[in-house]
């Protein structure tokens, strides 16, 4: 038998890495889904670069870099010495800063509800603040899907919380800071960009407008989701309310 | 002859071609003197020499073609770049036009494709120009390969396409010879131990550059390749993992001296980044001595500028803030002038170890 050499190897490289990949994908959408769920363009935001290009949708969260809002009551300093942190400096203590700042960020899941009791205490808050913060904006436009805890593990998180139509679990990284009275937890590097397949992208690119209205309130698009065992999502059916 | 490598056949012609330079000279100058029919033996010996390692390895035996090599590199390399840029572009300006199914069929061929031009340009040419240029290309290709597959399934983020990116670049590295491969093989697999070993602590893999001392080990462990493998086929390939793995290195310790926050060491912060202070200085001052030893200059060269940039810092760290800024600058200048002397001695003293 001829041996292998680079050449071999290189190719095998590719046809294995292609067909792990192509196993992952499948083994995401086969058996029974995580959760399944609605959202609206107020939580998929739509973007493509061009005409040709790709079309996208952007997940947005209630305290994401372009929804503004404050989750860190649901982020408890229980939840974060679940997940690995060091919580042992009290929020107040001398150089707490430089404690918390140097701990690294830890991989969680992290739960999302949708249109829940955290979203209605949101809309309250927005409806009492003050109208110069231009929040009253949030309360038609901004995403109801709202971060409600984090866990080190899935089923301890499913378990926890059990809605699978109301609540997505993604995987996510959280750090910590010294707030003025307690340790508080952010979320990042949540996986927000969600393909559109093939068959909607060209009801997406025929949109008049890719951003509601300020006085609109029904939605431009409804998109069913659906996420699998491994949290990785896809988008089952598109529905264009103001098209029909 | 068969068992030299097209980097030691192209150091020999060298030699000869500097050595035919040298007696010519001291002829003339009344130093030798040699009969004709030494001066013809000579001479048909560099020129059978020169003439065979040319057939064999298409080898550069002049100054010209020396030039002309080093213009053939440089249009290879900003070839290669420029054809992987057209070809991200080309696949984001057509892929929305594509069904899933032809998506996924274009990616898993285009790096197949470009694997099997460059295997052709490399049987057809054997200075490896067109070969190094098709393997930038085939290696962007494997990169769009798994990114764009990950974007289409909206995969998780994992840091493991890194070593299939990694081990598929050292195959054509080692296949074909090539160097920017092996680059891009160490670069790569460079971030995934540092995600790796970040992944194992429990935190997310993309703050794989918030630990320097991750890279401190990374580097270490690839500057010592060449001292457990020997490369008899590629014996350019050590200098890379040198220059690779000290380059690491030395990142990782500026990092930790400009900011001692990220290290994993409990101190204070000025504490941590004053060990490294000491550690950068003692280290390159190590690495200059070993590189003397084994007759390695890039590594003396590279980590005496890593001892001056650390001293440097030393220096603005101890000054800046109670001497006048141009009493600093003064005195940083004749540290200047006095590191120049040294390793002016140190030339000398090279010269001598070599000679």
């Amino acid at each position: 038998m001829k041996r292998l050499n680079g050449l071999h190897i290189a190719v095998l490289i590719v046809l294995v890495a292609n067909a792990v990949a192509l196993r992952h994908a499948s083994a995401n959408r086969s058996g029974s889904p995580d959760a399944e769920i609605e959202l609206t363009d107020r939580e998929l935001v739509y973007y493509s670069n061009g005409s040709h290009e790709p079309v996208f949708l952007r997940l947005e969260y209630s305290g994401s870099y372009y929804s503004p809002g404050d989750y860190s009551r649901y982020i408890t300093e229980a939840d974060l010495r679940a997940v690995g942190f060091d919580l042992s400096r009290p929020a107040n203590a001398h150089n707490a800063y430089n404690h918390y700042r140097r701990q690294q960020a830890r991989s969680v899941i992290a739960a999302f509800e949708y249109e829940g009791a955290s979203w209605k205490q949101q809309e309250e808050a927005i409806r009492n603040s003050d109208p110069k913060f231009g929040q009253k904006r949030l309360l038609t436009h901004g995403s109801r899907l709202v971060p409600i805890g984090i866990g080190p593990d899935l089923a301890t998180m499913r378990q926890r919380f059990p809605d699978r139509s109301k609540i997505i679990l993604l995987p996510a990284s959280v750090r910590v800071r010294a707030g003025s009275t307690k340790v508080e937890g952010w979320i990042s590097d949540v996986p927000a960009v969600i393909h559109v397949p093939h068959e909607f992208q060209q009801q997406f690119r025929d949109l008049p407008t890719k951003v509601r209205a300020d006085n609109q309130t029904e939605p431009l698009y409804k998109v069913r989701l659906r996420f699998g065992a491994n949290l990785e999502p896809w988008i089952l059916s598109v529905e264009f309310p103001a098209a029909q | 002859m068969a068992e030299l490598s097209r980097h030691q056949a192209q150091q020999e012609a060298d030699r000869l071609n500097a050595f035919r330079q040298q007696w010519q000279q001291l002829e003339a100058e009344g130093i030798l003197s040699l009969t004709e029919d030494q001066r013809l033996t000579l001479n048909n010996y560099i020129d059978t020499r020169l003439d065979a390692y040319r057939r064999q390895f298409d080898i550069d035996t002049t100054a010209g073609e020396r030039q002309l090599s080093w213009g053939l590199r440089i249009a290879s390399t900003l070839g290669g770049l420029s054809l992987c840029i057209a070809l991200v572009l080309l696949f984001q300006y057509y892929w929305g036009s594509l069904s899933t199914a032809a998506q996924v069929g274009i990616v898993l061929l285009a790096p197949l494709a470009a694997l099997a031009a460059t295997d052709y340009a490399a049987r057809k040419e054997r200075t490896l120009y067109f070969a190094a240029l098709l393997s930038m290309v085939t290696i962007a290709s494997f990169v769009l390969n798994l990114a764009v597959l990950g974007e289409t399934f909206n995969f998780v983020s994992s840091h493991n396409a890194l070593i299939a990116w990694s081990a598929f670049s050292f195959a054509l590295a080692y296949h074909y010879g090539l160097r920017i491969p092996l680059i891009a093989a160490i670069v790569t697999l460079l971030a995934w131990l540092s995600a790796e070993l970040t992944l194992l602590r429990g935190h997310h893999w993309l703050t794989l550059t918030e630990r320097p001392e991750h890279f401190l080990i990374a580097g270490a462990s690839v500057f010592a390749v060449p001292l457990l493998l020997q490369h008899r086929r590629h014996t350019d390939f050590p200098i890379v993992y040198r220059m690779a793995g000290m380059f690491t290195v030395y990142l990782g310790l500026l990092a930790l001296i400009a900011s001692g926050h990220w290290s994993y060491l409990p101190w204070q912060q000025k504490s941590i980044e004053l060990f490294y202070e000491i550690t950068g200085l003692t280290l390159s001052a190590a690495a200059i001595w070993l590189g003397i030893r084994q007759s390695w200059m890039s590594v003396v060269y590279a980590s005496a500028g890593f001892f001056t940039i650390c001293l440097y810092i030393r220096l603005f760290r101890w000054w800046w803030d109670w001497l006048p800024n141009y009493v600093m600058f003064a005195v940083v200048g004749l540290i200047a002038i006095a590191i120049m002397y040294l390793l002016k001695r140190l030339r000398g003293f090279l010269t001598e170890a070599t000679a």
